[in-house]
């Protein structure tokens, strides 16, 4: 395959809330399996890709974002020739409407303008897959399109990606029409919200979009179009893939991949998850220690009893304490004899008074970061 | 050049390492893990960083492909910025010829053109030996108070043991009276860490000094140190205090291995004392998992490792995977080791070529600590 030069960009502008978990951070810095943001995901399939050349789509609440990658290369391959650039559009803050991906790109204009790219390939990072762009380019390539949408023929679609859209698709598997999923049926097209586009095509929408409305984004201008004016063409993603648009769901699945024919399909030998470090020493189990069926983090400090489980970095659980079907997020520090069943407890908590914090399967009970209990 | 750096760090990693036998066998021994997490020259470089000298110069010989390219440009513990320099020394030809480093004044001697450039005023003399943490600031403050030309950090160890170290006598002023190496009757137990600061004046003319000498072994302990005695030089002893452990023996990586489990709470090395974190390769994991049946117990696991089995009083590296029913005890499992089925490891260091068998038994005692390496894991 000839050599093609692409620009990767993370779209954050349409994340779902992950209930009180996002409150007051995006979902793309939000902590997941003990040591990943969620953006690491997308990150690392660009990265994996080889595609070096990367911008950042902050919609909002740029502080963790900015604390996760720092001045970090993390997922660049040459510090030089690549790049991780973070673009904010300040101006858009006040404006939810118009902060959308295509204002901050416009805003950011010199991004795209220093890129030689041919390609634009839009990912969000909500969807977390392990995903070779690689494929899609080169199918989008041949089958001579300007516009390719990845999907995911879902059958599981009555309770899982709900609000996420429904493609129907004509004979030639292009886009007639773009609808939301209301769970009616199993069977379905779900978009991954993840784009390749020609980059005379995506300048091109970009101008068009603003003609028709100053709110439309890249979603709306391709739903607006497809089937009609532009043909959209489509890539079947066959693998492991998972909407985080729900709290119920950021448990249902982090848990999942406790197993590990889930983890096989998406922590791949040849595929893999690059994060921050932060240099924290390996996890240490105490002679007291009883832990089964969890993920545990470095720097976690493990003296009671842990079982189901997401122990994050640097958690500390102390003697006599029985943790389950939790996840508990970094740096918190929970005491000795406590129970905490069906929780999910944010950073830098201190658990010491609470004698029992127990949600329901299905309706963790959350603790708010910081929270002294 | 005018040098804003004050110190240089030069770190010997040249040495085989051979007590450490089939661990060594293909790469040197400061590439050797440790910890779960590390490798033995995260140490001393991370020791560096964290005393604000940037920059090192580390001298590589022995089997040092693997080692240099883990030095890579020092970004590992952050000594790539913009005012910092790692220089990864291996010997070379030059217009005199090409020769391999003789011994560890040697090796500084044939680098006086890397030091001449970075022009320093003082130079760290460090070997990557021993796991410990340390400021070397705290040194150097007591290096430059004395005014001495050379400044040796020393730790006081048992009587015992005294006769396997270079061994210092001191006066009431903390100079240096008399160095032993390896005395049979101990005059003091204050023991010679190997770590030095010398002025680069007076070292630069020792080195030089030294090298016409034919009866020389070029070694800082058998000559150097001597000679400036001999002449009255002024020689310092800064007292260290905190862990430091030698992993030349197969027995002493396993021991200080073990030592990191010797408290309740994180050992000194591991905990942030005072700021001095240990930087090493971030490994590219997957989150560690323990598994349903399984059972850690007293141990330190590192992320990327899977553990299906029993696991007592043990260090786990990444990625190692501990199948059902095996059983791991007392022991140090380097990464990438897979622990098959029903095996049953004691007292052994597993090395990360090993291929362990289904169902067999790997035992080895406290005073004996069995090594399986590479091919022979029958």
């Amino acid at each position: 395959m000839d050599y093609q030069k692409v620009i990767g960009f993370l779209n954050l502008h349409h994340s779902p809330s992950l209930g009180p978990l996002t409150a007051d951070r995006p979902l793309a810095s939000t902590s997941f399996l003990g040591r990943y943001a969620f953006m690491d995901f997308t990150l690392s399939n660009f990265t994996n890709s080889r595609i070096d050349e990367v911008g950042i789509l902050i919609q909002t609440k740029p502080r963790s974002i900015l604390k996760h990658l720092g001045s970090n290369n993390t997922w660049n391959t040459n510090t030089k020739t690549g790049f991780e650039i973070i673009m904010y559009n300040e101006e858009a803050i006040g404006n939810k409407r118009y902060n959308n991906d295509f204002a901050n790109i416009r805003a950011n204009d010199w991004v795209l303008k220093r890129s030689d790219a041919d390609y634009v390939i839009v990912a969000p990072a909500h969807f977390i897959m392990a995903i070779d762009y690689r494929e899609v380019l080169a199918q989008h390539i041949a089958s001579h399109a300007q516009i390719t949408l990845v999907y995911t023929p879902a059958t599981n679609a009555r309770n899982h990606f709900i609000g996420s859209d429904v493609l129907t698709l004509n004979e030639e598997k292009l886009v007639s029409e773009i609808r939301p999923n209301k769970g009616t049926v199993n069977k379905a097209n779900i978009s991954l919200e993840t784009y390749v586009i020609n980059r005379a095509k995506f300048i091109e929408l970009m101008e068009k979009a603003a003609t028709i409305s100053s709110f439309f984004c890249l979603h709306d201008i391709v739903s607006y179009t497809c089937g009609t004016t532009e043909r959209v063409n489509t890539y079947a993603y066959h693998g492991y893939v998972r909407c985080f648009d729900s709290l119920e769901h950021y448990v249902e699945y982090s848990m999942e991949l406790l197993d590990y024919s889930n983890r096989a399909k998406l922590f791949r030998a040849d595929w893999p998850i690059y994060t921050v470090t932060h240099d924290t020493p390996p996890t240490r189990y105490l002679p007291e220690a009883n832990v089964r069926n969890s993920f545990i983090a470095n720097g976690a400090h493990i003296q009671g009893n842990v079982r189901n489980s997401i122990i994050s970095r640097g958690v500390v659980v102390g003697a006599n304490s029985k943790v389950s079907n939790a996840i508990i997020l970094s740096s918190t520090v929970i005491g000795e004899n406590i129970e905490i069943d069906h929780v999910i407890i944010d950073k830098y908590c201190k658990i010491r008074h609470a004698k029992s914090l127990k949600g329901e399967k299905g309706k963790p009970l959350y603790i708010k970061q910081g929270d002294q209990i | 050049m005018a040098n804003e750096n004050e110190v240089v760090a030069m770190l010997l990693a040249g040495g085989k390492g051979t007590r450490l036998k089939d661990l060594t066998k293909k790469s040197a021994k400061p590439g050797v893990p440790f910890g779960g997490k590390y490798r033995i020259i995260d140490f001393p470089m991370s020791n560096i960083a964290n005393s604000d000298i940037n920059i090192v110069g580390v001298m590589t010989q022995y089997e040092s492909t693997f080692l240099n390219s883990y030095i890579g440009n020092g970004d590992k513990w952050g000594l790539n910025g913009v005012r910092a320099l790692t220089a990864t020394l291996t010997p070379r030809q030059t217009e005199q010829g090409s020769n391999w480093y003789n011994g560890t004044a040697d090796a500084i001697y044939q680098n006086i053109d890397f030091l001449d450039e970075q022009n320093p005023r003082y130079v760290l003399i460090l070997s990557g030996d021993h796991i410990y943490k340390m400021d070397y600031r705290k040194m150097l403050s007591s290096h430059i108070k004395a005014e001495a030309d050379l400044t040796i950090a020393v730790i006081d160890v048992s009587l015992k043991e005294a006769s396997r170290f270079g061994i210092l006598k001191t006066d009431e002023n903390g100079d240096v009276t008399a160095f032993i190496e390896k005395p049979k009757n101990p005059p003091s137990t204050l023991a010679s860490m190997g770590i030095y600061i010398f002025n680069y004046d007076v070292l630069r003319r020792e080195l030089i000094k030294d090298a016409k000498n034919p009866q020389s072994n070029r070694d800082f302990g058998q000559d150097i140190i001597p000679e400036m005695l001999r002449n009255q030089n002024k020689i310092h002893a800064y007292t260290f205090q905190g862990y430091w452990k030698d992993v030349g023996t197969v027995n002493s990586l396993w021991e200080a291995n073990m030592d990191l489990l010797a408290s309740g709470l994180d050992s000194e090395i591991y905990r942030d004392l005072d700021g001095l974190t240990i930087y090493t390769e971030d490994t590219k994991s997957v989150p560690q998992y323990i598994g349903k049946n399984a059972k850690v117990i007293d141990s330190i696991v590192n992320q990327g490792a899977i553990i299906l089995g029993e696991v007592y009083h043990s260090i786990i590296s990444n990625e190692v995977f501990i199948a059902e029913d095996a059983t791991v005890s007392d022991s140090v499992i380097m990464p990438n080791v897979i622990i098959p089925e029903a095996a049953t490891i004691e007292y052994a260091i597993i090395d990360s070529e090993a291929v362990l068998h289904t169902g067999a038994s790997y035992i080895g005692t406290a005073d004996n600590i069995l090594l399986i390496h590479g091919k022979d894991g029958f």
